[in-house]
């Protein structure tokens, strides 16, 4: 079941503070990498590149996990497991140049690398927990 | 087998920057939590409390992500696959949190936790990503 998040929750991610995100690997070890975030009410969004070892494992499992700590009280951090129930190229482009702004200034573009498909992972937070949040 | 960390890994590692370690809950879905780490060589070290999901789960399933990104310039990060090769407890664990106190504020703690509630995690690596230098 989807697990609509608080307000300071929100606020963590609205915030430009990097997420760590897993998936799953083929023999069912856990990767983890840095990315970049927001929410759109319902889910925590994250936009990566078809062809990467996210879209790869997703499409096999689509259990997922990530935590986000505060840039500026690392006593407050945010832990959500859940699970990417949209993939979407739809509206890609726009959102890594939201992120882009938010993370690295109002004026980023972030840079096109020729061939490169962007896609929106929806993730539905299922269990939420942490800090000071 | 265990392969070494890089320099531009030890260099992340050993700044005060969290780690974001991830875990496999009973059911095979990933779990992610900001921890404090040190190294040993090439080894990681997590020292955290023992009564904790990721406790657990690295008991059930010694396979173990971790990502790193430095404050100060957050990509590349450091991303590491590998599996907890020691628990260690006791007043070693307790010795583990004061070297890990020191390293993230400075200061000795200012009060030892009793050695039934520590355990420290030696973290061997398989797979690193993370700048030459």
């Amino acid at each position: 079941m989807t697990v609509t998040l608080t307000a300071a929750q929100r606020a963590l991610l609205e915030a430009p503070n990097l997420a760590h995100f897993v998936t799953l690997m083929k023999d069912g070890s856990p990767q983890v990498t840095p990315v970049w975030v927001d929410y759109d009410g319902t889910h925590i969004l994250v936009n990566t590149a078809e062809g990467r070892q996210k879209p790869r494992n997703l499409a096999r499992d689509p259990r997922v996990a990530l935590s986000v700590v505060d840039a500026g009280d690392p006593y407050r951090y945010l832990q959500v497991r859940g699970r990417v129930v949209e993939v979407t190229r739809e509206g890609a482009w726009d959102h890594i140049n939201r992120l882009a702004r938010k993370y690295r200034g109002p004026d980023t573009r972030y840079p096109e690398r020729p061939g490169e498909v962007r896609i929106i992972l929806k993730v539905a937070p299922e269990h939420v927990s942490g800090r000071g949040v | 087998m265990g392969v070494p960390l890089s320099d531009g890994a030890k260099r992340i590692i050993d700044k005060k920057n969290f780690a974001h370690v991830a875990t496999i809950m009973k059911d095979g879905s990933p779990q992610v939590s900001p921890v404090w780490v040190y190294r040993h060589g090439d080894d990681i070290m997590i020292s955290t409390g023992v009564d904790r999901v990721k406790t657990r789960n690295i008991q059930r399933d010694p396979r173990v992500a971790l990502s790193i990104s430095d404050i100060d310039q957050p990509f590349p990060p450091v991303q590491v696959r590998g599996r907890v090769v020691e628990i260690i407890r006791g007043e070693a664990a307790v010795e583990g949190f004061v070297e890990v106190t020191k390293k993230y504020t400075g200061s000795e703690p200012a009060q030892l936790p009793p050695a039934a509630d520590r355990v420290v995690y030696r973290i061997e690596a398989d797979s690193v990503v993370a700048p030459e230098k």
